[in-house]
């Protein structure tokens, strides 16, 4: 670019600020700013240019010229435009000049963007956006039972179950109010089974499930809190879960 | 927490029709039960579905008007749209394996709970003693509610 390519666009910048000159004063003060900034900016586009970096500064500048061409046209006519909103948006595309115009913007649009998204990593193939559609959105839901409590438990549970005796058993049961019968050691062993294989205490449905027992039968041999009752009877944890 | 004590007891009301307003109460008695508490539900209204032979295994989901099934209203009201969510807890329930309500009101009478009908809901429903599930031990008046509910904590659902 060379400065006589320029001086088109100056002179019309200067037409312009003679006429806002005469109208308002707040535009007076502020295009001589305004011009030594655009100034500046193509001074320094220029040099870019000159660097050979930017490449389309010719076509920035032949569309600034014809910009500037039409503005002196659009101040003219700016006080007999007509408000209008969405619809007399959509109508005015119908302008074979609106259309320009807008083709005009959305191209530079593009190019903006497309100056952004070379920066930007780069976004997922067709393939790969399939793959991603297609992948399970969420694990299946898991069964209550077993319920995954090891590291719920009270340690002094644990502790218990480590040193677990038949005697410590017959103390607890006794804390309880209860005489062990066998009825009572076959869910005693159960459940201790159960922990074994799970890591968790069986609550009364699970019990239900391994024991051969009813829930019937397990309140009337552990009438209060009848898998409570067991788990610490039985040296292990208290039994998690809603059922 | 170890029940503190000894004679803690919980009534619960159980005064709506849908999978997800009856669950609650069953569950809760169930877990009172469970921890050592007295436990009895008084099915009234819509609740009473819960305990009627022919409805307890279709209760559904109510998805008009209820902001956290993520279902605008109007497309929650649909004819069918209410079958489809039932459909789809049920089948979840199913994965947690969870009991069905008809199994929990069962293992409910097992474990020593209590069900009962509201007798004002049942002459409303036009429903008689035979129409409900046999674990209804009985159709009460809100003045018998009352008396059986001395010294209960009560939750209502």
């Amino acid at each position: 670019m060379t400065d006589t390519d320029l001086t088109p666009i100056l002179e019309r910048l200067d037409f312009l600020v003679e006429r806002q000159r005469k109208q308002q004063e707040l535009i007076d003060e502020l295009m001589p700013i305004a011009r030594e900034a655009l100034a500046t900016a193509i001074g320094q586009l220029d040099a870019l240019d000159k660097q050979g970096t930017f490449a389309s500064a010719t076509d920035l500048a032949r569309a600034a010229a014809a910009l500037a061409k039409h503005a002196r046209e659009f101040v003219d006519d700016a006080d007999r435009v007509k408000p209008i909103g969405l619809f007399g948006a959509m109508r005015a595309t119908h302008d074979p000049d609106v259309q320009t115009g807008l083709a005009l913007v959305v191209e530079a649009l593009r190019r903006i963007g497309r100056g952004v998204r070379a920066r930007e990593p780069k976004p997922l193939d067709r393939g790969a956006k399939l793959g991603a559609l297609l992948a399970p959105r969420r694990k299946r839901a898991q069964p209550l039972l077993p319920a995954p409590v090891v590291a719920a438990a009270p340690p002094e549970a644990i502790a218990t179950n480590g040193a677990w005796t038949r005697d410590i058993a017959e103390a607890a049961a006794r804390g309880e109010g209860l005489a062990l019968a066998a009825e009572h050691w076959q869910l005693i062993d159960a459940a201790r089974a159960d922990f074994e294989t799970t890591h968790a205490s069986p609550n009364v449905r699970r019990l239900t499930q391994i024991a051969n027992v009813s829930t019937q039968d397990l309140y009337r041999l552990f009438p209060k809190a009848p898998a409570r009752t067991l788990a610490k009877i039985a040296g292990l944890p208290k039994p998690a879960g809603c059922l | 927490m170890e029940p503190t004590t000894q004679t803690r007891k919980v009534a619960i009301v159980c005064s709506k029709g849908g999978l997800d307003e009856v669950y609650p109460a069953l569950i809760l008695a169930n877990a009172a039960r469970q921890s050592g508490i007295e436990a009895f539900i008084f099915f009234t209204f819509w609740g009473l579905d819960a305990v009627t032979e022919r409805r307890v295994d279709h209760l559904h989901v109510n998805l008009a008007g209820n902001a956290a099934s993520g279902m605008p209203t109007m497309v929650g009201g649909l004819p069918g749209m209410e079958a489809l969510a039932a459909h789809m807890m049920k089948k979840h329930m199913q994965e947690l394996e969870l009991p069905t309500v008809r199994e929990m009101l069962q293992i409910l009478v097992e474990s020593g709970a209590e069900l009962y009908g509201c007798e004002l809901a049942m002459k409303m429903f036009k429903r008689t003693k035979q129409d409900l599930v046999p674990q209804v031990k009985e159709v009460i008046t809100a003045g018998d509610f009352f008396d059986l509910s001395a010294g209960a904590q009560i939750i209502f659902t």
